[in-house]
């Protein structure tokens, strides 16, 4: 996940390489067109996330249904899409939890029940120490502090910091619960605590490949026998200003790229364990090493630029909608490929 | 599965840079600890914790020999590491690494994969954003990156020593570098690549760092005695952890090329295990059931029963809830704890989060290397629940051949590592 950004996408041809393969038995979603359900018929219907100049600063990620961007009237700031759920989990635990959650936790939480839900786990039966998490998170957000008391009370009058004065003031107007919304393994943890997944786990983090990355370990730790079910989760917050001008700055983002607020969760098995229990299986995949160059995103003019989370919606879409005529193989920039497969 | 091995080891801690510094810190049973000196620390509740001295000179080292090469991110390399000094470990270490390795260079066979946890914890640095338009913001960030993101480090190394096969970064907080190096080892031991350059770094040593944590309530305050301060793990007056930093990297072969090769080996690696808590965020639970599957996992990886580890570098944070938990755990896993001599480094280096597993990982293997189990310099009296075999007042003549290394992450991420001698 280093180096210059080469893209991520590309078909690749020939075979994969001997990765076993594992299956997919459920899948949520949150991003700019709304739920799994929501984007699929949004995109059926032709239609396609549209980002909104200047509107970054607009809501909050917990705020129910679509709050109205509102534009910026001369145009300015690069476009951007947000990501409202409609609906949050109504557990007291979920509630409970709420105050630790950056926006990228709480899309995680959302994506990530309805991807359970949808697998039916409790019917599965598989004990909660050999299911495994694996995720990938987006650059963090420092905007939080950027607008914040701390700054106004931590700085000297010509905008330089100054450590006395943060110890004095600044420090106390610090959200004690900061940390729970900066470290990058947050998302993961709190899903982790909220649905009781106890098995093996790992964050990688950021940009696309650290998508490809969690679902490649998934896989292996699927096909090596560490876990029996995996839940696969990736999330993040492009569109953020400090995050925005940090993906341009990096030459991640084009100028008309639109960056998509998204998260996605996806519920793995061995092909075999999930035919024994008789699941649904959604369709197939198999990771895999290649060498090559990559390409640009397939997702970015349906959903935007969805970053780190834009491998697990390939993934979903390509089960779910045929139509859209999405690359059954994708190609990650450092050479991790993933061929897909429908159901026969 | 290829049996793997250890053949190369950098090392950046509180007690200076260089394996062998820290070695014989380990060996000596010194304390890194001492007065925040990088920023002025006076208003804080904690005003020590374990820097990494010589950090100036160590950066313009690597300025010196990486200051041709071209700028990332918009960056340059002095930039980046005045930024973020963590940075400059990684890149030091992950050097003497590769050259106590024989490694040439990456390649496409090389797997690079580092731990870190925080990609931005400077507020000098977001204050030029105060008060700005969004549109200002966007502006001002994209001629100047206001961060350090987290995959800079292998992007940086990259620059210098040719495109890795796979560059990953693992943010798994507190168990970050030891989840980096037990994937490294399943990779390498699958046959995925013929070498890794494993490990973490990490620093939270500014004021951002060191007074998140103070309002977290993780950090022990001052001692109000003279003296060096202390991190006490296990002890009964424990009060939290101190804040450490470092890097700590590996080169990992399989074992077979490396005899080949004859090449210097540290270590053979036998088994790693991973678990999540799922109980709190913040605690873990007392019972350490946690802490107890993750050692378990890598026991049955390793084809292990649990009386045939002879050593335990413990997580031994120093804070109130984890010690014991941990001790509960291994007690309850371990029939032979109470001859199992323990270790916690951490009373010497402080906790340095996501490099703290490999940094003790590397005090593993000079367990194995030299035949010594580094002492707990923090621990006078035993607090309740958190009775084990403490290494205590200075550093206890091995025997065995077969040792282990704990990482609980922030979060309730777990990682266990065993190592074997093969001297």
């Amino acid at each position: 996940m280093s180096g210059p950004p080469e893209g991520w996408g590309a078909p690749a041809a020939g075979p994969p390489d001997g990765a076993g393969r594992v299956a997919l038995l459920g899948a949520g979603l949150c991003c700019p067109l709304g739920s799994l359900g929501e984007t699929i018929e949004a995109l059926r219907a032709g239609r396609r996330v549209a980002g909104v100049r200047g509107g970054a600063f607009n809501g909050e990620p917990g705020d129910p249904g679509a709050p109205g961007l509102r534009e910026d009237p001369a145009g300015r700031g690069r476009p951007t899409a947000r990501a409202f759920p409609r609906e949050l989990p109504e557990s007291p635990k979920f509630r409970r939890m709420r105050k630790y959650m950056s926006g990228q936790s709480l899309l995680a939480a959302v994506a990530s029940r309805a991807a359970l839900e949808a697998a039916d786990i409790g019917r599965l039966g598989f004990p909660m120490e050999r299911v495994g998490l694996f995720a990938g998170v987006g650059l963090a957000s420092v905007d939080h502090l950027a607008g914040a008391e701390i700054l106004s009370a931590s700085l000297d009058a010509g905008g330089a910091f100054d450590p006395e004065r943060f110890s004095a003031g600044g420090l106390g107007s610090l959200n004690p619960l900061w940390a729970f919304e900066s470290l990058a393994n947050m998302p993961a943890c709190i899903v982790s605590v909220l649905e009781g997944v106890k098995g093996e786990s790992a964050v990688y983090a950021p940009h696309e490949d650290a998508g490809m990355q969690a679902l490649c370990e998934a896989a292996e730790a699927l096909d090596f026998g560490l876990v029996d079910l995996a839940l696969v989760l990736a999330t993040d917050s492009p569109h953020a200003p400090s995050n925005l001008a940090e993906l341009t700055l990096l030459g991640h983002l084009g100028d008309d790229d639109v960056a998509s607020e998204a998260a996605a969760a996806l519920v793995l098995a061995r092909p075999g364990d999930a035919g024994d229990k008789s699941a649904p299986i959604l369709g197939n995949f198999q990771t895999s090493r290649v060498a090559g160059p990559a390409g640009g995103d397939p997702l970015a003019p349906l959903l935007g630029r969805t970053m780190t989370a834009a491998p697990l919606i390939l993934v979903v879409l390509s089960a779910l909608c045929p139509g859209l005529g999405l690359p059954r193989t994708i190609t990650g920039s450092l050479g991790r490929r993933l061929s897909f497969e429908a159901p026969g | 599965m290829r049996r793997v091995a250890v053949t190369g080891l950098g090392v950046v801690s509180p007690m200076g840079a260089g394996r062998e510094t820290f070695f014989r810190g380990l060996r000596e049973g010194r304390s890194g600890l001492g007065p925040i000196r990088r920023f002025n620390a006076g208003g804080l509740a904690a005003t020590r914790a374990g820097e990494v001295p010589g950090l100036e000179e160590l950066k313009g080292r690597l300025v010196e020999t990486r200051g041709h090469l071209p700028p990332v991110g918009g960056s340059t390399l002095r930039e980046t590491l005045d930024r973020d000094a963590k940075i400059a470990f990684a890149l030091a270490a992950a050097d003497e690494a590769m050259e106590d390795g024989g490694v040439l260079s990456l390649g496409a066979g090389t797997l690079l994969h580092l731990g870190a946890s925080l990609e931005t914890f400077s507020l000098g640095s977001v204050g030029p954003v105060k008060g700005k338009s969004l549109p200002e913001i966007e502006r001002l960030m994209t001629r100047a990156s206001l961060r350090t993101p987290l995959d800079r480090a292998c992007a940086l190394i990259e620059l210098k020593h040719g495109r890795a096969g796979l560059s990953l970064t693992n943010c798994s907080a507190c168990a970050a570098g030891l989840q980096a190096l037990g994937q490294a080892f399943r990779a390498v031991a699958r046959g995925g690549f013929e070498r890794a350059l494993a490990g973490a770094f990490d620093s939270l040593i500014n004021p951002l760092g060191v007074g998140g944590f103070q309002l977290l309530g993780a950090l022990a305050p001052d001692e109000p005695e003279p003296g060096p301060p202390l991190c006490r793990p296990f002890d009964k007056d424990r009060r939290g952890l101190v804040m450490g930093e470092g890097a700590a990297v590996m080169v990992l072969e399989p074992l077979d090329k490396a005899l080949a090769e004859g090449r210097k080996i540290y270590g053979e690696i036998l088994g790693y295990g991973a678990s999540l808590d799922a109980a709190s965020l913040s605690a873990p639970d007392p019972a350490g059931s946690g802490a107890y599957r993750s050692m378990e996992a890598a026991l049955r990886q390793a084809g292990l029963r649990p009386e045939e580890v002879g050593h335990l570098s413990a997580h031994g944070t120093g804070t109130l809830l984890n010690d014991p938990a941990e001790a509960a755990a291994v007690r309850r896993l371990f029939p032979n704890w109470q001859k199992m001599p323990a270790a916690a480094v951490k009373s010497m280096t402080g906790h340095a989060i996501a490099a703290a597993g490999a940094l003790e990982a590397a005090a593993c293997l000079m367990t194995l290397g030299e035949r010594l189990v580094p002492p707990n310099i923090g621990l006078r009296n035993v607090g309740a629940g958190c009775e084990l075999d403490h290494v205590t007042g200075e550093a206890r003549k091995f025997e065995g051949n077969i040792v282990a290394t704990n990482s609980f992450g922030f979060g309730g991420q777990n990682a266990t590592m065993i190592f074997r001698g093969l001297g």
